[in-house]
C-alpha cells in the first residue's frame, strides 16, 4: 500500500530526469551505449544509470555543491525510481537550507536540486573512475566508505 | 739411493700456465705435524681440481680420470688463452713443480713441463692426445721431466736430478706407486660410490693393489703353462701322445678364446654398469611417478585454486553489492538527518496534524453558518475563524500527510541501516574475508608456480627415452650375464678336459723313462703353481681381515660422535655408534656395515662417505705409507651436520698426515639451520677454526685482466683469523 501512496507522490513528476551532457566527459560518462555501466569491473557494470546518478547525488550533496544543468540527457525515467530513492531524493531536497513541507509537491523543484547535486558529483566519479587500478576497482569506494564512516563517528 | 718414505708431505706447488690458471701461481702446504691441514676453497669452476690433476699429472705425466682412463677434453693441458695468443716465433712453457718433504729431511723436486714456440699462423686444431686436448697448429712442443733429489745432509749443491722419462718414472714409482695415486689424490667420486654401494671395485682394487697379487697371479699362471708345455712337448715327440697333445691344445686355443670373449663381455658389462648409473641417476630426478605425482598435485592445487578464485569473486561482488548500497545512503545520512529534524519541526508547529485533516477543517468553514462539531457557531472574523484559517494556510492534505507518514518511517529505516558501527563491522568482516581468500590464493598460487615449474623442467619425451634405453642395456645385460656365465661354464669344462687329457698324457709319457727329467720339470712347475694359488688365497683372506679391521677402526673414530643416527632410520637404537659393531669385507669385496646382531646397517651419504675415508685410511696404513692426503670436494653432496661432523673428527682421523682439502666456498663457510629446532648448525670453517686445525687457507679467485676477454684464476692466501 505504501508503494502506491508513493507512487501517487510521483504522478506529477516529470516523466524524465538528466544528467548534464554538455560536458564530453559526462556525456561519455553516462552513456548508456559505451558508458561506465558498460565497463567490466567499474562498481556500476551493469547497473541502472539511475544508480550512478543517486550516488553522484548523494556526493554532490555531501559535498553542499549545486551545479546548474545546461544541456539535459532527459535519458531516466521517474517510473523505474523505487520507494526508497523517491524519498532519498526528497530529503535531499527537503533538507536545503530554504526548503519548506511543500516541496513536496513540487516535483520539479525536488528533481532539479537532485540533478544539479549530481551534475556536481558525477564529476567526483569520473575522478574516481580515472584513479581506479584494474586490479583493486573497488578500493577506491573503500576508501570513500571507510572515510565517512570515520567522519561519521567522529 | 736410500729411500725412506713412510711420511710424504708436499710443501710447495708451482703451476705455470696449466689448464684455468694462466701465468704462474704457488701456495705452500703445511709441514707441521700438529697442524696438518691446509684449505683451497673457492666458487664452483675456478680450478680445484684442476690442483689434483696438476699434481697428478707431474707425478705420472698423464692426466687423471675417475675411470682410469685418459681423457680428451677440448681444452687441454695447456691454458688455452696462453696459447691462442702466442705470437708468431715467441714461446713459453706450462709446467708444474712440486716439492716433497719426507719426515727424515729427504728432499724431492718433481718438475713435469712443456715448452711450446710458435712457427707460425695456422687455423687448424690438431688433437694431441699427450696435451689432453685440442691445441692450434703452428705451434711446437717439447715436453720434459726433472726429478730431484736431496739427502738430508747434502747442500744445496748435491741435488741428484734425472731427467729421462723412464729413470723418472722409476724413481718415482719407488716413492709413490702409481696403483696407490687414489688413496692419496682423490675426490667425491670414489667416496660417493662407497653410498652407491659401488665399493667393490675399489675394495678389490685396492687389496690386489697392496698385496702384489698381480705378480703373484703372473707367477702361478707361468708355472701353470710351463707345466703344460713340457707335457705338450713330450706328448709330440711320442706317436702315442701326439693326438691327446692336439686335443690339448685345441681344448687350450678354445679357452684362450673364451677368456677373451669373457674379458670383453666383463668390458661390456662394466660399460653397461656406468652407462645404467647415469641414466638411473637421470630417472631418480626424472621418474614417471615423480611427474604423475606433481601432475596430481598440480590438478588438486588448480582445482582449490578455482574454488578460491570462485570464493574471492563472490566476496567482491558481496562487497561491490555492499559499496553500491550503503555508500551514497551514508553519503546522505546527514541530509536525512536534518529532513527528520524539520519534519518535528513542522510536526510541533501543528503543520502536520495527527488528528485534524485540511478536509475536516475545510468542511467546517464550508457549514451555513460554519459550525463546530461541538456545535459552536463561528461567526466571520471571529477569533475562531482567524484560527481555523490559519491552520487551513499550514495544515497538508491528508494524502500528503499519509505519504510523509510513509516517507518518514523509510528515512528512518535508512538511518537505521546506516548505522555507523554496523557499517564499520560489517565492511570490516568482508575485507578480512576477502584478506583470507587473497592470502590463500597467493600462497596456492606459489605452490602451483613451483610445481608448475618442476613439471616442466620434466622433459617427458627425454624421460621416456631415457628409460628405454635402460631397458634395452638391461635386456643386454641379461644376455651378457648368461653368455659370461656359458663362457665360465665352457672354460671350466676346459679346464677340467685339459686335466683329465693331462693325466692321460701323463700315463702315456710316464711309462717312458726317456722322459723322465721333463716329467720331473713339469711336476715341479704345477707343484709351484698350486702353492702360489694357495698362497694368493690364504695372502687374500688375511688383507680382506686386516682390512675389515683397519676399517672398522677409523670408521668407529670418525663416527663415534654421531649421536643423530637413529634419525635415519639405521635402527631403532639411539646411537648408530654404539651399536655398530663392525665392518666387514666379504670375499666378493663387498662392504658393509655390520651391527651387534650381525645385522647390515645400511648407511647415509655422509655415513658412506666415513665409511670410504676409513677404508682410505686403512688401506693407507696396511701400505705402510702416511703420505699427504689432498681431497677434491670431500664435503659434496652430504648434509652440513653431516660436513661439520667430519670436520670434527678429521684432525684426529688421521693424526699427523698433510691433509690438503680443495672445497667449494658454499660447502666451507656456508651455515644452515637445523630443520625442526632452527639450531644454527655451523660452518666447517667455524669449525675447523675453533679446533685451531687449520694451518693455511688459500682463495681461489677470478680475475680479469684489463682488454683481456677471458678471466683467470687466482691464488690469494688469506690471513688467519680474518674472514675473506
Amino acid at each position: 500500500m505504501s508503494s502506491d501512496i508513493s507512487k501517487k507522490l510521483t504522478v506529477d513528476w516529470p516523466k524524465n530526469m538528466s544528467y548534464d551532457i554538455s560536458d564530453q566527459r559526462t556525456a561519455d560518462y553516462v552513456s548508456e551505449r559505451v558508458g561506465v555501466v558498460t565497463k567490466r569491473g567499474s562498481i556500476f557494470y551493469k547497473k541502472r544509470l539511475l544508480d550512478v546518478f543517486l550516488f553522484a547525488m548523494a556526493k554532490g550533496k555531501q559535498k553542499g555543491l549545486r551545479t546548474p544543468l545546461t544541456k539535459k540527457s532527459n535519458s531516466m525515467p521517474t517510473d523505474a525510481l523505487k520507494e526508497e530513492e523517491i524519498w532519498l531524493m526528497s530529503s535531499i531536497a527537503l533538507s536545503e537550507k530554504n526548503s519548506d513541507l511543500d516541496i513536496l509537491t513540487k516535483p520539479e523543484e525536488i528533481i532539479k536540486i537532485c540533478e544539479e547535486y549530481a551534475n556536481t558529483g558525477v564529476k567526483d566519479l569520473i575522478a574516481i573512475d580515472f584513479s581506479t587500478s584494474i586490479s583493486d576497482p573497488l578500493e577506491p569506494y573503500e576508501k570513500l566508505m571507510e572515510d565517512n564512516l570515520e567522519k561519521l563517528t567522529r | 739411493m736410500s729411500r725412506t718414505k713412510n711420511v710424504l708431505r708436499i710443501a710447495h706447488v708451482t703451476l705455470k700456465n696449466f689448464r684455468a690458471y694462466a701465468g704462474e701461481i704457488e701456495f705452500d702446504l703445511s709441514l707441521d705435524p700438529s697442524k696438518t691441514i691446509t684449505i683451497i676453497h673457492g666458487e664452483m669452476g675456478l680450478g680445484k681440481t684442476t690442483i689434483l690433476d696438476a699434481i697428478y699429472w707431474c707425478l705420472y705425466g698423464k692426466e687423471r680420470s675417475k675411470k682410469g682412463i685418459d681423457l680428451m677434453t677440448e681444452e687441454g693441458i695447456i691454458n688455452t688463452n696462453i696459447l691462442e695468443n702466442l705470437g708468431i716465433n715467441s714461446k713459453d712453457e706450462t709446467f708444474v713443480e712440486i716439492l716433497l718433504h719426507d719426515e727424515e729431511g729427504i728432499r724431492f723436486k718433481i718438475k713435469r713441463g712443456i715448452q711450446f714456440s710458435k712457427q707460425s699462423e695456422s687455423t687448424d686444431r690438431i688433437s694431441n692426445k699427450n696435451l689432453g686436448g685440442t691445441v692450434p697448429g703452428g705451434i711446437n712442443f717439447s715436453p720434459y721431466v726433472e726429478f730431484h733429489y736431496l739427502h738430508p745432509s747434502g747442500t744445496e749443491s748435491d741435488w741428484e736430478v734425472f731427467t729421462k722419462e723412464e729413470k723418472v718414472q722409476e724413481e718415482i714409482e719407488k716413492i709413490f706407486p702409481e696403483a696407490l695415486s687414489s688413496y692419496f689424490l682423490f675426490d667425491a667420486e670414489l667416496l660417493n660410490d662407497f653410498f652407491l654401494a659401488e665399493a667393490d671395485e675399489h675394495v678389490k682394487n685396492g687389496i690386489e693393489k697392496i698385496s702384489g697379487l698381480p705378480i703373484l697371479d703372473d707367477a702361478r699362471d707361468h708355472l701353470k703353462n710351463t707345466s703344460r708345455q713340457i707335457q705338450k712337448l713330450i706328448a709330440n715327440k711320442e706317436v702315442n701322445s701326439k693326438p691327446i697333445a692336439d686335443n690339448m691344445s685345441q681344448i687350450e686355443q678354445a679357452i684362450s678364446d673364451y677368456k677373451t670373449k669373457l674379458d670383453e663381455t666383463e668390458k661390456r658389462l662394466d660399460q653397461i654398469k656406468s652407462q645404467k648409473k647415469g641414466i638411473q641417476d637421470y630417472l631418480r630426478q626424472h621418474d614417471d611417478q615423480e611427474i604423475n605425482s606433481i601432475q596430481k598435485r598440480l590438478d588438486d592445487v588448480i582445482n582449490t585454486l578455482k574454488e578460491l578464485d570462485k570464493n574471492k569473486k563472490e566476496n567482491d561482488e558481496t562487497i561491490k553489492q555492499f559499496l553500491l548500497n550503503y555508500t551514497y545512503k551514508l553519503l546522505s545520512r546527514n541530509s536525512i538527518l536534518e529532513t527528520e529534524k524539520k519534519f518535528q519541526e513542522w510536526e510541533n508547529q501543528g503543520r502536520i496534524p495527527l488528528a485534524v485533516t485540511k478536509i475536516a477543517l475545510q468542511n467546517i468553514l464550508n457549514g451555513h453558518p460554519a459550525t463546530c462539531i461541538c456545535g459552536t457557531i463561528i461567526k466571520d472574523g471571529s477569533s475562531e475563524r482567524k484560527k481555523i484559517d490559519d491552520l487551513m494556510k499550514r495544515v497538508v492534505d491528508s494524502t500528503l500527510i499519509q505519504h510523509i507518514t510513509v516517507g518518514r518511517s523509510i528515512l528512518s529505516n535508512v538511518i537505521s541501516a546506516t548505522d555507523t558501527q554496523k557499517l564499520s563491522s560489517a565492511l570490516g568482516e568482508l575485507k578480512s574475508k576477502r584478506g583470507q581468500f587473497r592470502m590463500a590464493y597467493s600462497e596456492k598460487k606459489a605452490i602451483k608456480d613451483s610445481l608448475q615449474q618442476k613439471y616442466d623442467n620434466h622433459n617427458i619425451t627425454e624421460v621416456q627415452e631415457k628409460a628405454k634405453m635402460l631397458r634395452t642395456l638391461e635386456q643386454e645385460e641379461i644376455t651378457l650375464y648368461g653368455n659370461r656365465k656359458t663362457y665360465q661354464e665352457k672354460i671350466e669344462f676346459g679346464e677340467k678336459d685339459l686335466k683329465g687329457l693331462k693325466r692321460q698324457l701323463d700315463a702315456a709319457t710316464g711309462k717312458s723313462n726317456k722322459y723322465q727329467s721333463e716329467n720331473n720339470k713339469s711336476k715341479i712347475a704345477k707343484v709351484l703353481s698350486d702353492v702360489l694359488e694357495q698362497c694368493r688365497n690364504e695372502l687374500v683372506d688375511q688383507l680382506r681381515n686386516v682390512t675389515s679391521e683397519k676399517t672398522t677402526r677409523y670408521f668407529k673414530k670418525l663416527v663415534s660422535k654421531k649421536e643423530d643416527f637413529a634419525r635415519v632410520g639405521l635402527d631403532k637404537k639411539e646411537d648408530f655408534s654404539s651399536d655398530f659393531a663392525r665392518v666387514e669385507i666379504k670375499p666378493n669385496y663387498q662392504t658393509i656395515a655390520l651391527d651387534s646382531n650381525e645385522k647390515t646397517k645400511s648407511l647415509s651419504t655422509g655415513q658412506s662417505c666415513c665409511l670410504a675415508l676409513s677404508y682410505i685410511a686403512a688401506i693407507r696404513e696396511i701400505a705402510n705409507r702416511n703420505y699427504f692426503m689432498m681431497v677434491d670436494s670431500p664435503l659434496h653432496n652430504i648434509s652440513q651436520e653431516e660436513r661439520v661432523e667430519i670436520a670434527q673428527n678429521l684432525p684426529s682421523f688421521l693424526p699427523g698426515t698433510q691433509i690438503t682439502l680443495l672445497v667449494q666456498d658454499q660447502e666451507y663457510t656456508g651455515h644452515a639451520k637445523k630443520k625442526i629446532t632452527g639450531q644454527d648448525i655451523p660452518s666447517v670453517r667455524d669449525t675447523l677454526m675453533k679446533n685451531n686445525s687449520v694451518w693455511r687457507e688459500y682463495l681461489l679467485e677470478a680475475k680479469k685482466e684489463e682488454g683481456n676477454a677471458v678471466s683467470n684464476t687466482t691464488i690469494r692466501k688469506i690471513e688467519m683469523g680474518k674472514t675473506q
